[in-house]
């Protein structure tokens, strides 16, 4: 999986590419839990480039968010795309986690 | 570490007594063939989405429990979704019962009595011997109910494999349970695996309550 990653102001916006399935959640959660212990206190996930995401993704995303709260620092997803959205509204993860509809508006209240 | 079948199975006994209650055996089966299922997606073994599950890893996990199951999914030709899974693995409702009590009593959580009822009929009770394991388990979900903290995947598992069980309100108490019934329900959701147990219980309590309705006078 490509993970792109960069600073806007205190934010690490951090983009990956393609399905979070089993097969990408491991590397996916390793390298941002590698970011969370580095101190980033603000993290920004973008999902325009995340087509699909199956239950293993889903928990990797939690474990992530907890880590996040749990370390006192920001946490929020923005920019899903249709397929994604889809489960975040069946699984009720929006609920969970703070969902933005860009960057834009996200970073807005990150910041 | 316990299995969720293992874990399911202490919040239902009776700790005293050690009975489980039989006039809900279906539903028992249903929440183990999930259990067996969620144990498997969170030692990475299967992955599911809303349409289908895979097998993803198909080595043993070397644990008697899940392995024939994994086994099961991972020979399959074609690819199902979760409640075609769930539906093959409740047949072996049974054998999954009893090979989690049966790992219960190895590790010294539970015994097991043979009672005798009317001096005829035997059955089979389970008082248990060792309750830390579940008094870990209430105290971890009444905590993470009470809290808005974003719950590990292993007690969103829990609380979604109680919530269907409905045993919130023995675990929490009726008034508790109502009141927290929002957060319960927010958690439970999560895990796809449990929404279709979920979904699957509901069918059955559906069918159970049509063919009351036109049983014959």
């Amino acid at each position: 999986m490509n993970i792109d990653e960069i600073k806007k102001d205190k934010t690490l916006v951090i983009t990956p590419e393609g399905r979070l399935d089993q097969v990408a959640a491991q590397s996916f959660q390793q390298k941002v839990i590698n970011s969370i212990e580095k101190g980033e206190s603000s993290i920004l996930i973008d999902f325009s480039k995340i087509n699909y995401i199956s239950s293993a993704g889903l928990r990797t995303l939690l474990i992530i968010a907890k880590r996040q709260k749990d370390s006192d620092g920001l946490f929020a997803i923005c920019s899903l795309t249709d397929s994604v959205n889809q489960v975040f509204k069946a699984s009720g993860f929006d609920t969970i986690v703070d969902v933005y509809p860009d960057q834009k508006s996200a970073l807005d209240k990150l910041i | 570490m316990l299995t969720f079948a293992e874990e399911i199975l202490l919040l239902i006994l009776d700790d005293k007594s050690g009975k489980l209650d039989m006039t809900s055996l279906k539903e028992l089966h249903f929440i183990l063939a999930g259990a067996v299922l969620m144990d498997l997606a969170d030692r990475d073994k299967i992955d599911n989405d809303l349409d289908k599950l895979i097998v993803t890893d198909s080595t043993a996990t070397g644990v008697k429990l899940l392995d024939p199951y994994l086994a099961m999914i991972a020979q399959s030709e074609e690819t199902f979704n979760t409640r075609y899974w769930l539906n093959q693995i409740v047949e072996y409702g049974d054998e999954i019962k009893k090979e989690a009590l049966g790992m219960l009593i190895e590790k010294g959580i539970l015994k097991v009595e043979e009672k005798k009822i009317l001096w005829v009929f035997g059955v089979r009770r389970y008082p248990t011997i060792d309750d830390s394991q579940e008094k870990e388990v209430r105290h971890r979900i009444t905590d993470l109910l009470n809290s808005d903290d974003i719950p590990t995947p292993h007690d969103v598992v829990l609380v979604s494999l109680a919530n269907t069980f409905k045993l919130f309100p023995s675990i929490l108490g009726s008034d508790e349970a109502e009141r927290l019934a929002p957060r319960i329900a927010q958690i439970a959701k999560l895990d796809l695996i449990g929404q279709a147990v979920s979904q699957l219980l509901n069918r059955l309590y559906e069918d159970r309550l049509n063919f009351y309705m036109y049983l014959p006078y």
